[in-house]
């Protein structure tokens, strides 16, 4: 389970969040909205320690390990991975040798390279992208869409227990949409992974069904309910939470 | 392949080949003719060269240097006239203090010019990185890049002037000269996906100069040896 409980953060000294509280269950798939610029991408920053986010007060603890004193490598090893809205490009580096060192450093063994390459293979064939993904720097030069579809290569291979998904429909069109809401919620099925779902898009929400919708209001969450909250915002946007 | 090992001051006549090369002299003339690459991989402490390059008309050379290197002070000019083609792609591990200069002039018409250096700073490293394009008047329909960055892993200060010298209209030109550290999102990106600080960085860094050259996979392998040394 993560649990945030009581959440202060700061950025660009400017207090974001003030109190804030969320629990999500194992197993279970929350969805966070709200209008832009309340602190949605915060809470997810916060959670892997971007140093960009400073917590002044409150804890985020994951399966009751805190995560005060950990480092990101630290939180994205006890399995919790991170995908946004534009996932940046490195230059030079390829998805095979970030994966590669990745696994390697998580497990402190080297991998079989054999059964490591035939695992990628496997994955682009069920993503359907090329195999040169695999040998291309990470996410340079690509559209939207493929970066989208690069990130679910390494949800595929480095297996998180828990998504954050800050924004992942943006820059989808209609097909890479349903393409990247069906692999998320196969993997869903597959491994009974967490989510954190930041999105405006009622349609990753109809894919993937969470069990609670939370709006963001004022530094904290002003409602918690169902899907009848994203009708809700469709029909009246958010001016009941502004 | 063999290796060309270049013990004294010599000029070269390299014509329609892949070679494989190593200066150790202090000065070097390359007359290059027909399609013609070269790859220099070397890990070594001093480098006081001076290269000159001569294109021959309807010439196309693609040049990959890189050195691991402590100190160097080299000098690198390249000479075309007309319809030749240089990509030249130099990539620099810098342990302590260095300086290069490289010259390149277009006298004719239809050449393009491709160089790109990139170098990493760490150590004591440090760079003068000083680069030159000078396209001569009354030419045509030149296309000249100039590419030059500098990532620096430690607090040392480098420079680079980039110069571009053009006397026609009718010429393409680009430029683009950097210095920078690792950036702040890549480096938590790639924690993000459960990787430590040091090997984010050691991948940020080899991939910025393995990426500037323009080599084959077996050549790669090479270069990783050499870069790990």
């Amino acid at each position: 389970m993560l649990k945030i409980k009581d959440l202060t953060v700061i950025a660009d000294n400017k207090e974001i969040l003030k109190g804030f509280n969320l629990d999500i269950p194992d197993g279970e798939i929350h969805a966070l909205m709200g209008p832009n610029g309340v602190g949605k991408s915060t809470i997810c920053r916060s959670i892997l320690k971007d140093p960009n986010y400073n917590i002044t007060k409150g804890e985020i603890t994951y399966n009751e390990v805190s995560l005060k004193d950990k480092t990101t490598t630290d939180i994205a090893r006890l399995g919790i991975m991170m995908i946004t809205q534009s996932p940046i490009a490195i230059e030079g580096v390829t998805n095979a040798e970030m994966l590669r060192i990745a696994l390697s450093e998580k497990t402190g063994e080297h991998i079989n390279i054999f059964e490591f390459q035939r695992e990628l293979k496997d994955i682009c064939s069920k993503l359907n992208v090329p195999e040169s993904f695999l040998h291309r720097s990470i996410n340079d030069g690509m559209s939207g869409g493929e970066r989208k579809k690069n990130e679910l290569i390494h949800i595929w291979m480095l297996k998180p227990s828990f998504l954050i998904l800050d924004e992942v429909d943006s820059g989808l069109d209609v097909d890479a949409l349903k393409e990247v809401s069906n692999s998320l919620k196969e993997y869903k099925k597959l491994t009974n992974c967490s989510m954190l779902i930041i999105t405006h898009n009622p349609k990753l929400l109809n894919t993937l069904k969470p069990d609670k919708i939370h709006i963001l209001k004022n530094k904290k969450i002003a409602k918690t309910g169902g899907m009848e909250l994203v009708s809700e915002i469709e029909n009246e946007g958010f001016k009941n939470y502004s | 392949m063999n290796k060309i090992i270049v013990n004294k001051d010599d000029t070269l006549e390299l014509k329609n080949n892949v070679f494989n090369i190593e200066i150790n002299c202090s000065n070097l003339t390359l007359n290059i003719s027909g399609k013609v690459l070269i790859n220099e991989f070397v890990k070594k402490e001093k480098d006081n060269t001076n290269i000159i390059i001569n294109l021959a008309n309807n010439s196309e050379l693609l040049y990959n240097r890189f050195l691991n290197i402590n100190n160097m002070d080299t000098s690198i000019i390249i000479n075309q006239d007309s319809n030749s083609s240089i990509e030249y792609n130099y990539s620099i591990i810098a342990h302590d203090k260095g300086k290069l200069t490289m010259k390149s002039n277009v006298i004719g018409d239809n050449n393009k010019t491709n160089i790109k250096v990139k170098a990493i700073t760490k150590d004591l490293g440090s760079l003068v990185l000083e680069c030159t394009t000078d396209n001569k008047e009354k030419t045509n329909n030149n296309e000249l890049l100039e590419s030059l960055k500098i990532l620096m892993l430690n607090d040392e200060e480098s420079i680079i002037i980039p110069d571009l010298l053009v006397a026609s209209n009718e010429v393409e030109v680009n430029h683009a000269a950097t210095i920078s550290g690792i950036r702040e999102d890549e480096l938590f990106y790639l924690n993000s996906k459960g990787i430590e600080v040091e090997s984010a960085k050691k991948l940020i860094s080899e991939g910025f100069i393995i990426n500037n050259l323009n080599i084959s996979k077996k050549e790669l392998k090479e270069l990783e040896g050499i870069i790990n040394e």
